[in-house]
C-alpha cells in the first residue's frame, strides 16, 4: 500500500510556427529540435514502459497548435528532410572524427540516436507522432490533456469573456478532432488561471486544471491540505497545486540536476564551432549560424573550457539524480502522510521540452525515476489528477486566487512596458470578432471561409508567446512582426468583409499559409 | 507496436539538400492598424497590486475636449458596500498602470471629462476585475480545518514552529520564492486619495452630501509640479487638475512648481474650510 501519489505533469507546447512562402525558416526549426530531441526519444521512454509492463502513469498536455502543426502533411514533410540533413552532417562527422576515438564514439551516439528517430518516425508511427501519444493513453501508460487553442494566456484576455472562452472551447474540439475523445484535464497556459474562467473550462467538460502553488495556497476558505490535495471551485471545477520542493529540483538553475556539469552542454554545438566551409550547407542558408543539434561537450563548470562529453558518465549521473529525486520525494511523503488524513498527492508539472532539448539526460532520468518509483520503493504510487479524483471525490470547495507560474507569480511577464501595446489590438479585434459573428450568424460561401479566417487570425494573434519573447527578449523582431502580421490580416478581413468586397485570391493564400483548425466555426465568438 | 530499431547501416554518397534557397521575398512587417473608433475602456490586473487600463477613444471626440477640460481616469474601488475611487489625470496617455492597487478587492475604470465646474462626463466605463490574494486567506472552513503544517511543507520548511508563526513564515518564504519585488516606488499623481461614498440606505429619505475640491492651474509647460508633495501631471500646455476629497475642517493645499531646469521655484498655498451645518 502507498502512502501517497505522485503527479508528473509534462506540458508540451510551441507556437503555430508554419512558414510555407519560405524554403527554410530559422524558426521552424523549434518544431523540428523538439520533436528530434524531445518528442521521439520521450515516445520511446514511454513505449518502454509499455514494454516492460512498467505500471507507470504521468499526464501530458499537448496543445492544439503542437496537435496541429504534428498532424500538417508540409511541417513532417519537413521535419523528415531536416532530420535528414541532420544524418548527412552526423554520417560526414563519423568519418571527420574517425581518428579521434573520444570525439568518434560521441558521434556514434548521435548517429545511433537520429537513426532511431528515424525508423520510429517513418516506420514505426508513419509520421503521425499524435497518433503515437493516442495509443500510449490507450494502453494506461499517459492522461493526455488539452489547453486554450493558441496558448492564450487567460488572465489577460479576461476582461472581453468571449476571448478567454474561445480559447477555451476552441482548445477542447481540437483534442477531439485529433485524439477522438474528451479531454479530462485543461493545462492553464503559464498556469494562468482567472477566477470565474472555471465555469467555462466546466462547461466544456474540464474536470481538472494545475495551478501554481500560491492560486492554490491563497485560495478562500484556506484550503485543508495546503497544495497536496485539489479544491473544487464552486463550479465543480477541481485544481491542483504545484509541488515547489521537487519542482525546483528540476527546474533551479542553481539547484536543480540539469546544471550537473557531468551533463551535456546545449550552446556548444557544431554549428557554431566548426569551420564555415564545412558547416555551410547545415547551417542557415544565408551563412548564419545556427544548432545542428551535434553537440560534444558536457557542462564542466562555469568556466568558457569545455570537456568532451562522457555518455556513460552522463547516464550513471541520470540514474543517481532519479535516486535523490525519489528518495526526497518518498521523505516528503511520508511526512506528509503522518499529518493528512488521506493520501497526499506531489503535483510535479514540468515543460515537456525541458526533457531531452535543453536537458538532454531528461528522458533518461524520467525514465529511471519511474522505474524506481514502480520497482524500488512502497511509499510512492504514481497517479494522474483524474485517478486522483475518482479515489477521493469530496473536496473542499474553495476559490484560487488569480496567479501563473511566471516571475512574480502573476500577470506581469504578459503585460509590462514591453508588450502592453499588445492588449488594445487584442480586445478591439475580439470585439470585431463578435460584431462580425452577431452580424452574419448563418454565413455560407465565401463569407464563411472569411469570417473563419479571421477566427483563426485573432487566435493566432493571442498566443502567449509573443508576449513572452517580446519580454524575455530573445527573438523580439519575430514575435512582433507575428503579432503584427495576424493584427493586420484580422483587420484587413474585418474591412473586406464590412465593405462587401471580398479578395478570394488574398484570402485563399492567407488559409493557405494560417492553415490551423481547419474545421473551426467563426460562430464560436457569437 | 513491436518494434527494434535496426543497428544503422552507413549510407554512401548520400547528399540530400534543400531545396534551392530563393530569398523568397519576405512579407515585410505591416504597421499597426490606425487608431480604432470604438470607445471602450479595458482594465487587466497585472499583479495584486497594480492594474492596467488602456482605452480608444473615437477620433470624433477630441474635438469636445477644450483648453479647460481634463481627461481623467477614475478607478474605483468597491470593498465592504463602499464605493470609493481613485483619480488620474491621464493628459493624452492612452494607457494607465495604477499601482495603488489593494490584493483582493474588485475594481473598475472610468474614463471622462472633468468640467471646470467639477462635473465628470463619463465617456466608458470598464470592466470589473478582482485583484488576487498575495498570501492566505483569512477565511477558514470549519468543516475543513487548515493543517498548518502542510503548508510549511508547502513552501518548503521544515522547521517546527507555533502554527500562527508558521503561516506568517510561510506567507514570507512564499513571497520570497515569487521573486515578488515591492510595488514600483513611482506615484500616479493624483492617486494617495479615495473618497469613500456612503452606500445607500433603505430609508424614506436620505440626505447626504460629500464635496470635492478640485484644483485648475496653469504653469510654465515643461515645469515640473508638486501638490503637497506628490508629483502632479501637468499637459503639454502646462495645465493641471487635480480633485480631491474634502473632510471636514481645515485643509491647507500647497502647490509648488519648478522650472525646467531646476533653477527657479514658486509656492502657492491655499488654505480650505469645510464644515456641513
Amino acid at each position: 500500500m502507498s502512502q501517497g501519489y505522485l503527479a508528473f505533469i509534462l506540458h508540451a507546447h510551441l507556437p503555430f510556427v508554419r512558414h510555407p512562402e519560405h524554403s527554410y525558416f530559422l524558426e521552424e526549426q523549434w518544431l523540428y529540435e523538439a520533436i528530434n530531441e524531445t518528442y521521439l526519444p520521450l515516445l520511446r521512454v514511454f513505449e518502454g514502459w509499455l514494454r516492460d509492463g512498467v505500471p507507470a502513469r504521468i499526464t501530458i498536455s499537448l496543445t492544439p497548435p503542437l496537435l496541429e502543426m504534428l498532424r500538417d502533411n508540409l511541417l513532417m514533410e519537413r521535419f523528415s528532410r531536416s532530420l535528414a540533413k541532420t544524418l548527412e552532417l552526423t554520417y560526414k562527422e563519423l568519418d571527420r572524427t574517425a581518428a579521434n576515438y573520444a570525439e568518434h564514439r560521441i558521434v556514434c551516439m548521435y548517429r545511433d540516436l537520429f537513426e532511431t528517430n528515424r525508423f520510429d518516425f517513418h516506420e514505426r508511427y508513419q509520421r503521425d507522432l499524435v497518433g503515437a501519444f493516442a495509443r500510449l493513453q490507450e494502453a494506461g501508460i499517459l492522461e493526455i490533456i488539452t489547453s486554450a487553442a493558441t496558448h492564450g494566456f487567460l488572465p489577460l484576455l479576461d476582461a472581453d469573456p468571449t476571448a478567454a472562452r474561445a480559447q477555451i472551447q476552441l482548445g477542447v474540439e481540437t483534442y477531439r478532432k485529433h485524439l477522438e475523445r474528451d479531454p479530462s484535464g485543461f493545462w492553464l497556459p503559464e498556469c494562468g488561471f482567472a477566477p470565474g474562467q472555471d465555469r467555462w473550462l466546466v462547461a466544456n467538460g474540464i474536470k481538472y486544471v494545475i495551478l501554481d502553488t500560491h492560486g492554490l495556497l491563497f485560495a478562500s476558505p484556506r484550503p485543508r491540505y495546503g497544495n497536496f490535495a485539489p479544491i473544487f471551485c464552486r463550479s465543480g471545477l477541481a485544481a491542483f497545486g504545484r509541488d515547489l520542493e521537487s519542482s525546483k529540483q528540476v527546474w533551479s538553475q542553481q539547484e536543480g540536476y540539469p546544471g550537473d556539469y557531468d551533463y551535456r552542454d546545449f550552446y556548444r554545438d557544431i554549428g557554431y564551432d566548426l569551420d564555415q566551409d564545412y558547416i555551410y550547407p547545415y547551417i542557415q542558408p544565408n551563412g548564419e549560424r545556427t544548432h545542428t543539434g551535434l553537440k560534444y561537450y558536457r557542462i564542466t563548470g562555469p568556466t568558457p573550457h569545455k570537456e568532451l562529453y562522457n555518455p556513460a558518465a552522463a547516464r550513471e549521473k541520470a540514474a543517481i539524480h532519479a535516486g535523490n529525486f525519489v528518495f526526497n520525494r518518498e521523505h516528503q511523503i511520508r511526512y506528509l502522510a503522518a499529518i493528512m488524513d488521506r493520501k497526499p498527492i506531489v503535483v510535479a508539472p514540468y515543460d515537456m521540452e525541458l526533457f531531452g532539448h535543453w536537458w538532454f539526460e531528461g528522458p533518461q532520468w524520467l525514465d529511471y525515476v519511474v522505474r524506481k518509483i514502480c520497482y524500488d520503493q512502497q511509499v510512492i504510487k504514481l497517479i494522474t489528477p483524474s485517478d486522483y479524483l475518482r479515489e477521493y471525490p469530496r473536496n473542499q470547495v474553495s476559490t484560487p486566487t488569480m496567479s501563473s507560474w511566471g516571475w512574480k507569480g502573476y500577470n506581469e511577464v504578459w503585460l509590462n512596458g514591453a508588450n502592453d501595446w499588445l492588449y488594445p489590438h487584442l480586445y478591439e479585434a475580439a470585439a470585431r470578432m463578435k460584431e462580425l459573428a452577431q452580424t452574419y450568424p448563418q454565413a455560407d460561401g465565401l463569407l464563411r471561409r472569411a469570417l473563419n479566417q479571421a477566427a483563426r487570425e485573432l487566435l493566432l494573434a493571442q498566443s502567449s508567446d509573443w508576449a513572452f519573447i517580446m519580454k524575455t527578449g530573445t527573438v523580439t523582431a519575430y514575435a512582433r512582426k507575428r503579432f503584427k502580421l495576424h493584427i493586420h490580416r484580422f483587420t484587413e478581413i474585418y474591412r473586406q468583409i464590412k465593405e462587401e468586397r471580398l479578395d478570394e485570391g488574398w484570402l485563399a493564400d492567407l488559409e493557405a499559409k494560417d492553415n490551423i483548425f481547419s474545421t473551426i466555426d467563426y460562430r464560436l465568438y457569437a | 507496436m513491436k518494434c527494434k530499431a535496426e543497428v544503422p547501416r552507413r549510407p554512401r554518397n548520400v547528399t540530400i539538400t534543400w531545396p534551392v534557397f530563393e530569398p523568397a521575398v519576405s512579407e515585410p512587417e505591416p504597421p499597426l492598424p490606425p487608431p480604432y473608433e470604438r470607445t471602450a475602456l479595458y482594465l487587466l490586473v497585472r499583479d495584486p497590486q497594480c492594474l492596467f487600463a488602456f482605452w480608444n477613444l473615437h477620433p470624433g471626440l477630441s474635438a469636445t475636449f477644450g483648453a479647460n477640460r481634463f481627461k481623467v481616469l477614475r478607478l474605483y474601488e468597491v470593498a465592504d458596500g463602499k464605493i470609493t475611487y481613485t483619480q488620474y489625470g491621464i493628459g493624452d496617455a492612452t494607457s494607465w498602470y495604477c499601482t495603488e492597487a489593494e490584493p483582493d478587492t474588485t475594481y473598475y475604470g472610468e474614463l471622462g471629462l472633468l468640467e471646470p465646474d467639477g462635473r465628470f462626463t463619463l465617456l466608458a466605463r470598464s470592466n470589473q476585475v478582482h485583484s488576487p490574494r498575495n498570501t492566505f486567506s483569512a477565511v477558514t472552513d470549519e468543516e475543513w480545518l487548515t493543517i498548518e503544517e502542510l503548508y510549511g511543507m508547502s513552501v518548503g520548511l521544515t522547521q517546527m514552529m507555533g502554527s500562527e508563526e508558521l503561516l506568517h513564515a510561510a506567507g514570507e518564504h512564499l513571497a520570497q520564492q515569487l521573486g515578488s519585488e515591492a510595488v514600483s516606488s513611482f506615484s500616479s499623481p493624483i492617486g494617495a486619495y479615495g473618497l469613500a461614498q456612503p452606500a445607500a440606505k433603505d430609508q424614506d429619505l436620505s440626505l447626504e452630501t460629500t464635496a470635492f475640491l478640485t484644483i485648475y492651474g496653469k504653469t510654465t509647460p515643461g515645469a515640473s509640479l508638486m501638490l503637497n508633495g506628490q508629483p502632479l501631471v501637468t499637459d503639454q500646455a502646462g495645465q493641471f487638475v487635480y480633485t480631491l476629497p474634502l473632510g471636514e475642517g481645515e485643509l491647507t493645499v500647497v502647490v509648488q512648481a519648478t522650472s525646467p531646469d531646476q533653477d527657479l521655484t514658486q509656492a502657492q498655498e491655499l488654505k480650505i474650510t469645510y464644515q456641513t451645518r
